[in-house]
Protein backbone atom coordinates (compact mmCIF):
# COMPACT_ATOMS: atom_id res chain seq x y z
CA UNK A 1 0.00 0.00 0.00
CA UNK A 2 2.82 2.39 0.87
CA UNK A 3 4.52 1.64 -2.41
CA UNK A 4 1.38 2.41 -4.34
CA UNK A 5 1.03 5.71 -2.52
CA UNK A 6 4.65 6.56 -3.32
CA UNK A 7 4.01 5.68 -6.96
CA UNK A 8 0.92 7.87 -7.02
CA UNK A 9 2.64 10.85 -5.41
CA UNK A 10 5.66 10.58 -7.65
CA UNK A 11 3.56 10.52 -10.82
CA UNK A 12 1.40 13.45 -9.70
CA UNK A 13 3.96 15.78 -8.17
CA UNK A 14 7.55 14.75 -8.74
CA UNK A 15 7.74 13.24 -12.21
CA UNK A 16 4.81 15.30 -13.35
CA UNK A 17 3.90 14.39 -16.89
CA UNK A 18 3.96 17.96 -18.19
CA UNK A 19 6.53 19.71 -16.05
CA UNK A 20 9.18 17.02 -15.81
CA UNK A 21 8.57 14.59 -18.63
CA UNK A 22 7.39 17.18 -21.19
CA UNK A 23 4.58 14.97 -22.48
CA UNK A 24 1.12 16.22 -23.35
CA UNK A 25 2.34 19.69 -24.27
CA UNK A 26 0.29 20.25 -27.43
CA UNK A 27 -3.06 20.74 -25.69
CA UNK A 28 -1.22 22.57 -22.93
CA UNK A 29 -0.67 25.48 -25.29
CA UNK A 30 -4.05 25.41 -27.00
CA UNK A 31 -6.57 24.48 -24.33
CA UNK A 32 -5.28 26.22 -21.24
CA UNK A 33 -6.80 29.60 -21.91
CA UNK A 34 -9.71 29.32 -19.51
CA UNK A 35 -10.49 27.22 -16.49
CA UNK A 36 -13.55 25.34 -17.69
CA UNK A 37 -11.89 24.03 -20.83
CA UNK A 38 -8.84 23.04 -18.77
CA UNK A 39 -11.04 20.98 -16.45
CA UNK A 40 -12.87 19.45 -19.40
CA UNK A 41 -9.62 18.49 -21.06
CA UNK A 42 -8.32 17.05 -17.79
CA UNK A 43 -11.31 14.77 -17.32
CA UNK A 44 -11.26 13.64 -20.93
CA UNK A 45 -7.56 12.79 -20.62
CA UNK A 46 -8.22 10.93 -17.35
CA UNK A 47 -10.83 8.74 -18.97
CA UNK A 48 -8.80 8.01 -22.10
CA UNK A 49 -5.52 7.30 -20.29
CA UNK A 50 -7.04 4.94 -17.72
CA UNK A 51 -9.18 3.10 -20.26
CA UNK A 52 -6.50 2.71 -22.88
CA UNK A 53 -3.84 1.71 -20.33
CA UNK A 54 -6.00 -1.15 -19.12
CA UNK A 55 -6.86 -2.32 -22.63
CA UNK A 56 -3.28 -2.11 -23.90
CA UNK A 57 -2.01 -3.92 -20.79
CA UNK A 58 -4.29 -6.87 -21.41
CA UNK A 59 -3.65 -6.79 -25.16
CA UNK A 60 0.10 -6.89 -24.65
CA UNK A 61 0.28 -9.56 -21.99
CA UNK A 62 -2.56 -11.62 -23.37
CA UNK A 63 -2.22 -11.47 -27.13
CA UNK A 64 1.11 -10.03 -28.22
CA UNK A 65 3.25 -12.07 -25.86
CA UNK A 66 1.51 -15.37 -26.65
CA UNK A 67 1.97 -14.86 -30.37
CA UNK A 68 5.51 -13.56 -29.97
CA UNK A 69 4.63 -10.27 -31.62
CA UNK A 70 6.16 -7.81 -29.13
CA UNK A 71 7.64 -5.72 -31.92
CA UNK A 72 4.12 -4.75 -32.98
CA UNK A 73 3.49 -2.98 -29.72
CA UNK A 74 3.77 0.56 -31.08
CA UNK A 75 1.32 -0.03 -33.93
CA UNK A 76 -1.20 -1.93 -31.85
CA UNK A 77 -1.10 0.54 -28.97
CA UNK A 78 -1.74 3.53 -31.18
CA UNK A 79 -4.57 1.71 -32.95
CA UNK A 80 -6.11 0.77 -29.62
CA UNK A 81 -5.94 4.38 -28.45
CA UNK A 82 -7.59 5.58 -31.67
CA UNK A 83 -10.35 2.95 -31.32
CA UNK A 84 -10.91 3.84 -27.69
CA UNK A 85 -11.27 7.53 -28.49
CA UNK A 86 -13.80 6.78 -31.24
CA UNK A 87 -15.69 4.51 -28.84
CA UNK A 88 -15.72 7.18 -26.14
CA UNK A 89 -17.05 9.78 -28.55
CA UNK A 90 -19.76 7.39 -29.74
CA UNK A 91 -20.71 6.50 -26.17
CA UNK A 92 -20.93 10.13 -25.09
CA UNK A 93 -22.97 11.15 -28.11
CA UNK A 94 -25.54 8.45 -27.45
CA UNK A 95 -25.75 8.36 -23.67
CA UNK A 96 -24.64 11.68 -22.27
CA UNK A 97 -25.07 14.72 -24.55
CA UNK A 98 -24.24 17.11 -21.71
CA UNK A 99 -20.87 15.46 -21.16
CA UNK A 100 -20.31 15.48 -24.92
CA UNK A 101 -20.96 19.20 -24.92
CA UNK A 102 -18.23 19.83 -22.36
CA UNK A 103 -15.67 17.16 -23.29
CA UNK A 104 -16.48 16.33 -26.87
CA UNK A 105 -14.18 18.69 -28.70
CA UNK A 106 -11.13 17.52 -26.81
CA UNK A 107 -11.47 13.84 -27.58
CA UNK A 108 -10.04 13.69 -31.11
CA UNK A 109 -7.10 15.78 -29.91
CA UNK A 110 -6.24 13.15 -27.31
CA UNK A 111 -5.63 10.50 -29.98
CA UNK A 112 -2.31 12.08 -30.89
CA UNK A 113 -1.44 13.20 -27.38
CA UNK A 114 2.05 12.06 -26.39
CA UNK A 115 1.00 11.42 -22.82
CA UNK A 116 -1.47 8.60 -23.58
CA UNK A 117 0.99 6.62 -25.70
CA UNK A 118 3.82 7.29 -23.26
CA UNK A 119 1.85 5.94 -20.29
CA UNK A 120 0.81 2.83 -22.24
CA UNK A 121 4.43 2.14 -23.23
CA UNK A 122 5.76 2.92 -19.74
CA UNK A 123 3.45 0.36 -18.16
CA UNK A 124 5.08 -2.27 -20.35
CA UNK A 125 8.71 -1.22 -20.11
CA UNK A 126 8.58 -0.81 -16.36
CA UNK A 127 6.81 -4.15 -16.02
CA UNK A 128 4.01 -2.96 -13.76
CA UNK A 129 1.30 -5.24 -12.42
CA UNK A 130 -2.31 -4.41 -13.22
CA UNK A 131 -2.78 -2.52 -9.96
CA UNK A 132 0.37 -0.50 -10.49
CA UNK A 133 -0.77 0.22 -14.04
CA UNK A 134 -4.03 1.57 -12.70
CA UNK A 135 -2.32 3.74 -10.10
CA UNK A 136 0.21 5.02 -12.64
CA UNK A 137 -2.50 5.95 -15.16
CA UNK A 138 -4.68 7.70 -12.60
CA UNK A 139 -1.66 9.48 -11.16
CA UNK A 140 -0.49 10.73 -14.54
CA UNK A 141 -3.94 12.06 -15.43
CA UNK A 142 -4.39 13.74 -12.04
CA UNK A 143 -0.98 15.35 -12.43
CA UNK A 144 -1.90 16.52 -15.93
CA UNK A 145 -5.22 17.95 -14.76
CA UNK A 146 -3.62 19.68 -11.76
CA UNK A 147 -0.95 21.43 -13.80
CA UNK A 148 -3.35 22.33 -16.59
CA UNK A 149 -5.82 23.86 -14.11
CA UNK A 150 -3.18 25.87 -12.25
CA UNK A 151 -1.74 27.03 -15.54
CA UNK A 152 -5.13 28.12 -16.86
CA UNK A 153 -5.81 30.18 -13.74
CA UNK A 154 -2.49 31.96 -14.24
CA UNK A 155 -2.96 32.35 -17.97
CA UNK A 156 -6.34 34.02 -17.62
CA UNK A 157 -4.55 36.99 -16.12
CA UNK A 158 -1.24 36.80 -17.92
CA UNK A 159 -2.12 38.74 -21.02
CA UNK A 160 -3.79 41.58 -19.17
CA UNK A 161 -0.45 43.18 -18.34
CA UNK A 162 0.09 46.01 -20.77
CA UNK A 163 3.81 46.32 -20.18
CA UNK A 164 4.75 42.94 -21.71
CA UNK A 165 6.92 43.33 -24.82
CA UNK A 166 4.86 42.56 -27.91
CA UNK A 167 7.01 39.62 -28.95
CA UNK A 168 6.42 37.85 -25.66
CA UNK A 169 2.62 38.05 -25.68
CA UNK A 170 0.75 34.79 -25.80
CA UNK A 171 2.66 31.54 -25.97
CA UNK A 172 6.26 32.64 -25.22
CA UNK A 173 5.26 34.17 -21.91
CA UNK A 174 3.13 31.12 -21.14
CA UNK A 175 6.15 28.90 -21.69
CA UNK A 176 8.32 30.93 -19.36
CA UNK A 177 5.57 30.71 -16.74
CA UNK A 178 5.55 26.95 -17.24
CA UNK A 179 9.28 26.99 -16.58
CA UNK A 180 8.76 28.73 -13.26
CA UNK A 181 6.08 26.18 -12.38
CA UNK A 182 8.55 23.40 -13.24
CA UNK A 183 11.03 24.99 -10.84
CA UNK A 184 8.38 25.06 -8.12
CA UNK A 185 7.34 21.45 -8.68
CA UNK A 186 10.99 20.39 -8.79
CA UNK A 187 11.26 21.43 -5.18
CA UNK A 188 8.70 18.79 -4.25
CA UNK A 189 11.21 16.05 -5.02
CA UNK A 190 12.16 16.03 -1.37
CA UNK A 191 8.71 14.71 -0.49
CA UNK A 192 9.66 11.08 -1.01
CA UNK B 1 -0.49 40.11 -54.64
CA UNK B 2 1.82 42.94 -53.74
CA UNK B 3 3.66 41.03 -51.03
CA UNK B 4 6.68 39.01 -52.04
CA UNK B 5 6.66 35.40 -50.95
CA UNK B 6 9.40 34.74 -48.40
CA UNK B 7 12.43 32.87 -49.66
CA UNK B 8 13.56 29.55 -48.20
CA UNK B 9 15.62 31.01 -45.35
CA UNK B 10 12.90 33.43 -44.36
CA UNK B 11 10.20 30.77 -44.44
CA UNK B 12 12.37 28.61 -42.18
CA UNK B 13 11.90 31.27 -39.53
CA UNK B 14 8.46 32.65 -40.34
CA UNK B 15 6.69 29.31 -40.70
CA UNK B 16 8.90 27.26 -38.41
CA UNK B 17 6.79 24.29 -37.28
CA UNK B 18 8.19 24.39 -33.75
CA UNK B 19 8.54 28.00 -32.74
CA UNK B 20 5.68 29.49 -34.72
CA UNK B 21 3.10 26.71 -35.06
CA UNK B 22 4.02 25.03 -31.74
CA UNK B 23 3.89 21.51 -33.16
CA UNK B 24 6.05 18.68 -31.90
CA UNK B 25 7.02 20.51 -28.71
CA UNK B 26 7.09 17.40 -26.50
CA UNK B 27 10.01 15.77 -28.27
CA UNK B 28 12.05 18.96 -28.59
CA UNK B 29 11.83 19.94 -24.94
CA UNK B 30 12.62 16.45 -23.74
CA UNK B 31 15.54 15.67 -25.97
CA UNK B 32 17.38 18.96 -26.48
CA UNK B 33 19.95 18.55 -23.71
CA UNK B 34 22.94 18.08 -26.00
CA UNK B 35 23.93 18.43 -29.63
CA UNK B 36 24.28 14.65 -30.03
CA UNK B 37 20.64 14.21 -29.12
CA UNK B 38 19.66 17.06 -31.42
CA UNK B 39 21.49 15.44 -34.32
CA UNK B 40 19.88 12.06 -33.66
CA UNK B 41 16.38 13.40 -33.18
CA UNK B 42 16.40 15.71 -36.19
CA UNK B 43 17.71 12.91 -38.42
CA UNK B 44 15.05 10.56 -37.10
CA UNK B 45 12.24 13.05 -37.63
CA UNK B 46 13.52 13.96 -41.08
CA UNK B 47 13.81 10.35 -42.25
CA UNK B 48 10.38 9.38 -40.89
CA UNK B 49 8.79 12.54 -42.33
CA UNK B 50 10.37 11.98 -45.74
CA UNK B 51 9.37 8.34 -46.03
CA UNK B 52 5.90 8.88 -44.64
CA UNK B 53 5.29 11.74 -47.08
CA UNK B 54 6.47 9.56 -49.96
CA UNK B 55 4.35 6.56 -48.98
CA UNK B 56 1.24 8.60 -48.18
CA UNK B 57 1.59 10.48 -51.45
CA UNK B 58 1.97 7.24 -53.41
CA UNK B 59 -1.09 5.77 -51.74
CA UNK B 60 -3.22 8.85 -51.84
CA UNK B 61 -5.47 7.72 -54.67
CA UNK B 62 -6.42 4.42 -53.08
CA UNK B 63 -6.90 5.25 -49.39
CA UNK B 64 -10.59 5.68 -48.60
CA UNK B 65 -11.29 9.13 -47.22
CA UNK B 66 -12.95 7.95 -44.01
CA UNK B 67 -10.16 5.86 -42.55
CA UNK B 68 -7.23 7.90 -43.81
CA UNK B 69 -6.05 9.07 -40.39
CA UNK B 70 -5.55 5.57 -38.91
CA UNK B 71 -3.95 4.46 -42.19
CA UNK B 72 -1.43 7.30 -41.90
CA UNK B 73 -0.90 6.46 -38.24
CA UNK B 74 -0.16 2.82 -39.07
CA UNK B 75 2.29 3.84 -41.80
CA UNK B 76 4.08 6.24 -39.48
CA UNK B 77 4.08 3.70 -36.63
CA UNK B 78 5.65 1.05 -38.86
CA UNK B 79 8.35 3.49 -39.97
CA UNK B 80 9.08 4.51 -36.40
CA UNK B 81 9.24 0.88 -35.21
CA UNK B 82 11.77 0.09 -37.93
CA UNK B 83 13.77 3.23 -37.15
CA UNK B 84 13.75 2.39 -33.44
CA UNK B 85 15.18 -1.05 -34.15
CA UNK B 86 17.90 0.51 -36.32
CA UNK B 87 18.84 3.00 -33.61
CA UNK B 88 18.85 0.29 -30.96
CA UNK B 89 21.22 -1.78 -33.05
CA UNK B 90 23.56 0.78 -34.56
CA UNK B 91 23.54 3.80 -32.25
CA UNK B 92 22.96 2.41 -28.77
CA UNK B 93 24.18 5.54 -27.00
CA UNK B 94 21.46 7.55 -28.72
CA UNK B 95 18.91 4.90 -27.74
CA UNK B 96 19.74 5.28 -24.05
CA UNK B 97 19.86 9.06 -24.08
CA UNK B 98 16.68 9.64 -26.09
CA UNK B 99 14.76 6.83 -24.42
CA UNK B 100 11.02 6.84 -24.82
CA UNK B 101 11.02 9.88 -27.09
CA UNK B 102 11.99 7.74 -30.08
CA UNK B 103 8.69 5.86 -29.90
CA UNK B 104 6.82 9.11 -29.34
CA UNK B 105 7.81 10.37 -32.78
CA UNK B 106 4.71 8.43 -33.90
CA UNK B 107 2.41 11.04 -32.41
CA UNK B 108 4.58 13.97 -33.37
CA UNK B 109 2.09 16.51 -34.66
CA UNK B 110 4.43 17.65 -37.44
CA UNK B 111 4.62 14.28 -39.21
CA UNK B 112 0.93 13.46 -39.04
CA UNK B 113 0.00 17.06 -39.84
CA UNK B 114 2.16 17.17 -42.98
CA UNK B 115 0.88 13.78 -44.12
CA UNK B 116 -2.65 15.06 -43.70
CA UNK B 117 -2.20 18.57 -45.08
CA UNK B 118 0.30 18.12 -47.88
CA UNK B 119 1.18 14.55 -48.82
CA UNK B 120 -2.40 13.36 -49.14
CA UNK B 121 -3.17 16.03 -51.71
CA UNK B 122 -0.02 16.44 -53.79
CA UNK B 123 2.27 14.31 -55.89
CA UNK B 124 5.47 12.71 -54.68
CA UNK B 125 7.86 15.46 -55.71
CA UNK B 126 5.95 18.21 -53.90
CA UNK B 127 5.68 15.99 -50.83
CA UNK B 128 9.43 15.39 -50.80
CA UNK B 129 10.08 19.12 -51.07
CA UNK B 130 7.64 19.79 -48.23
CA UNK B 131 9.29 17.14 -46.07
CA UNK B 132 12.67 18.76 -46.66
CA UNK B 133 11.40 22.20 -45.71
CA UNK B 134 9.64 21.01 -42.56
CA UNK B 135 12.56 18.79 -41.61
CA UNK B 136 14.95 21.72 -42.04
CA UNK B 137 12.71 23.91 -39.87
CA UNK B 138 12.63 21.26 -37.15
CA UNK B 139 16.41 20.82 -37.33
CA UNK B 140 16.99 24.58 -37.02
CA UNK B 141 14.71 24.65 -33.98
CA UNK B 142 16.19 21.69 -32.15
CA UNK B 143 19.81 22.59 -32.91
CA UNK B 144 19.39 26.17 -31.71
CA UNK B 145 17.64 25.07 -28.51
CA UNK B 146 20.17 22.31 -27.77
CA UNK B 147 23.17 24.51 -28.52
CA UNK B 148 21.98 27.20 -26.11
CA UNK B 149 21.07 24.72 -23.39
CA UNK B 150 24.26 22.73 -23.64
CA UNK B 151 26.44 25.81 -23.82
CA UNK B 152 24.91 27.31 -20.71
CA UNK B 153 24.73 24.05 -18.80
CA UNK B 154 28.20 22.69 -19.54
CA UNK B 155 30.17 25.73 -20.57
CA UNK B 156 30.92 24.41 -24.05
CA UNK B 157 29.65 22.37 -26.95
CA UNK B 158 30.44 18.86 -28.07
CA UNK B 159 29.28 16.67 -30.92
CA UNK B 160 30.09 13.06 -31.55
CA UNK B 161 29.27 10.63 -34.31
CA UNK B 162 26.40 8.45 -33.04
CA UNK B 163 27.48 5.40 -35.00
CA UNK B 164 30.98 4.93 -33.61
CA UNK B 165 31.11 7.51 -30.82
CA UNK B 166 34.04 9.36 -32.39
CA UNK B 167 34.12 12.96 -31.24
CA UNK B 168 33.60 15.43 -34.07
CA UNK B 169 34.30 18.49 -32.01
CA UNK B 170 34.40 19.40 -28.37
CA UNK B 171 35.30 22.74 -26.89
CA UNK B 172 34.74 24.40 -23.56
CA UNK B 173 34.50 28.16 -23.34
CA UNK B 174 33.15 28.96 -19.91
CA UNK B 175 34.98 27.57 -16.89
CA UNK B 176 33.27 25.01 -14.68
CA UNK B 177 32.15 27.49 -12.02
CA UNK B 178 30.14 29.58 -14.45
CA UNK B 179 28.12 26.73 -15.93
CA UNK B 180 24.45 27.00 -14.96
CA UNK B 181 23.28 23.45 -14.37
CA UNK B 182 19.68 24.57 -14.35
CA UNK B 183 19.57 24.60 -18.14
CA UNK B 184 19.79 20.86 -18.43
CA UNK B 185 16.69 20.58 -16.22
CA UNK B 186 13.05 21.11 -17.29
CA UNK B 187 13.11 24.72 -16.03
CA UNK B 188 15.85 25.66 -18.44
CA UNK B 189 14.07 23.92 -21.29
CA UNK B 190 10.86 25.88 -20.84
CA UNK B 191 12.53 29.23 -20.30
CA UNK B 192 14.94 28.89 -23.25
CA UNK B 193 12.11 27.72 -25.47
CA UNK B 194 9.96 30.66 -24.41
CA UNK B 195 12.71 33.17 -25.11
CA UNK B 196 13.53 31.63 -28.49
CA UNK B 197 9.82 31.60 -29.37
CA UNK B 198 9.70 35.31 -28.50
CA UNK B 199 12.71 35.94 -30.76
CA UNK B 200 10.98 34.19 -33.65
CA UNK B 201 7.75 36.08 -32.95
CA UNK B 202 9.66 39.37 -32.92
CA UNK B 203 11.20 38.55 -36.31
CA UNK B 204 7.78 37.66 -37.66
CA UNK B 205 6.25 40.88 -36.37
CA UNK B 206 9.09 42.91 -37.90
CA UNK B 207 8.63 41.13 -41.21
CA UNK B 208 4.88 41.71 -41.22
CA UNK B 209 5.34 45.38 -40.33
CA UNK B 210 7.71 45.76 -43.28
CA UNK B 211 5.22 44.03 -45.58
CA UNK B 212 2.40 46.29 -44.38
CA UNK B 213 4.52 49.40 -44.90
CA UNK B 214 5.50 48.26 -48.40
CA UNK B 215 1.87 47.52 -49.28
CA UNK B 216 0.78 50.91 -48.00
CA UNK B 217 3.48 52.63 -50.04
CA UNK B 218 2.43 50.71 -53.13
CA UNK B 219 -1.19 51.75 -52.60
CA UNK B 220 -0.27 55.41 -52.11
CA UNK B 221 1.90 55.36 -55.21
CA UNK B 222 -1.06 54.29 -57.38
CA UNK C 1 1.91 -19.01 -36.19
CA UNK C 2 3.34 -15.52 -36.17
CA UNK C 3 1.84 -14.66 -39.51
CA UNK C 4 -1.62 -15.72 -38.37
CA UNK C 5 -1.23 -13.66 -35.22
CA UNK C 6 -0.06 -10.65 -37.25
CA UNK C 7 -3.06 -10.79 -39.57
CA UNK C 8 -5.48 -11.40 -36.70
CA UNK C 9 -4.22 -8.57 -34.51
CA UNK C 10 -3.79 -5.90 -37.16
CA UNK C 11 -6.84 -6.93 -39.16
CA UNK C 12 -8.95 -7.16 -36.03
CA UNK C 13 -7.93 -3.76 -34.73
CA UNK C 14 -8.32 -2.17 -38.15
CA UNK C 15 -11.81 -3.54 -38.60
CA UNK C 16 -12.80 -2.54 -35.05
CA UNK C 17 -11.64 0.98 -35.82
CA UNK C 18 -13.46 1.07 -39.16
CA UNK C 19 -16.66 -0.13 -37.49
CA UNK C 20 -16.45 2.37 -34.65
CA UNK C 21 -15.63 5.22 -37.04
CA UNK C 22 -18.59 4.31 -39.22
CA UNK C 23 -20.94 4.19 -36.24
CA UNK C 24 -19.52 7.41 -34.90
CA UNK C 25 -19.92 9.22 -38.20
CA UNK C 26 -23.54 8.19 -38.51
CA UNK C 27 -24.48 9.24 -34.99
CA UNK C 28 -25.60 12.85 -35.16
CA UNK C 29 -24.28 15.28 -32.62
CA UNK C 30 -26.76 16.08 -29.87
CA UNK C 31 -28.55 19.43 -30.14
CA UNK C 32 -26.62 22.45 -28.99
CA UNK C 33 -23.28 20.92 -29.88
CA UNK C 34 -22.81 22.36 -33.34
CA UNK C 35 -21.21 25.55 -32.10
CA UNK C 36 -18.52 24.07 -29.88
CA UNK C 37 -15.88 24.03 -32.58
CA UNK C 38 -15.66 27.80 -32.58
CA UNK C 39 -13.50 27.66 -29.45
CA UNK C 40 -10.80 25.75 -31.35
CA UNK C 41 -9.68 28.79 -33.32
CA UNK C 42 -6.03 29.11 -34.23
CA UNK C 43 -5.11 25.51 -33.50
CA UNK C 44 -2.59 24.12 -35.97
CA UNK C 45 -3.01 20.46 -35.07
CA UNK C 46 -4.58 19.24 -38.31
CA UNK C 47 -4.80 15.63 -37.19
CA UNK C 48 -7.63 16.52 -34.80
CA UNK C 49 -11.01 15.40 -36.09
CA UNK C 50 -12.64 18.78 -35.49
CA UNK C 51 -10.15 20.84 -37.49
CA UNK C 52 -11.92 23.04 -40.06
CA UNK C 53 -9.82 21.64 -42.89
CA UNK C 54 -11.83 18.41 -42.60
CA UNK C 55 -15.20 19.97 -43.35
CA UNK C 56 -14.90 20.01 -47.14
Amino acid sequence: MGELLTLFLSTVLINNIILSQFLGMCPFMGVSKNRSSALGMGFAVLFVIVGSSIITYFLYHGVLVTFGLEYLQLITFILVIACFVQFTELFLKKFSPSLYKSLGIFLPLITTNCAVLAVALENITKKYTIVETLVNSVGVSVGFMLVLYIFSTIRERLDMNTKTPKAFLGNPLALITAGLMALAFGGLAGLI
Amino acid sequence: MENKKPNFLQSLILENPVFVLYLGICSILGVSTSLDNALGMSLLVFVVLLFSNIIVSLLRKITPNEIRIPVYIVIIATLVSVAEMFIKAYATSLYTSMGAFISLVVVNCIILGRAEACASKNNVLTSIKDACVMGAGYAVAIFSLSAIRQFLAEGGLSLSNPLNLATIFKFTVLPEEFAIGLFSKPVGAFITFGILAAVFAAYKQGYEAKQAAAAKKAKEAK
Amino acid sequence: MQAIGLVLVLGGLGSVYALLYYLNKNTPKPEGCEEIESSCSGCHITSCGHHPSHNE
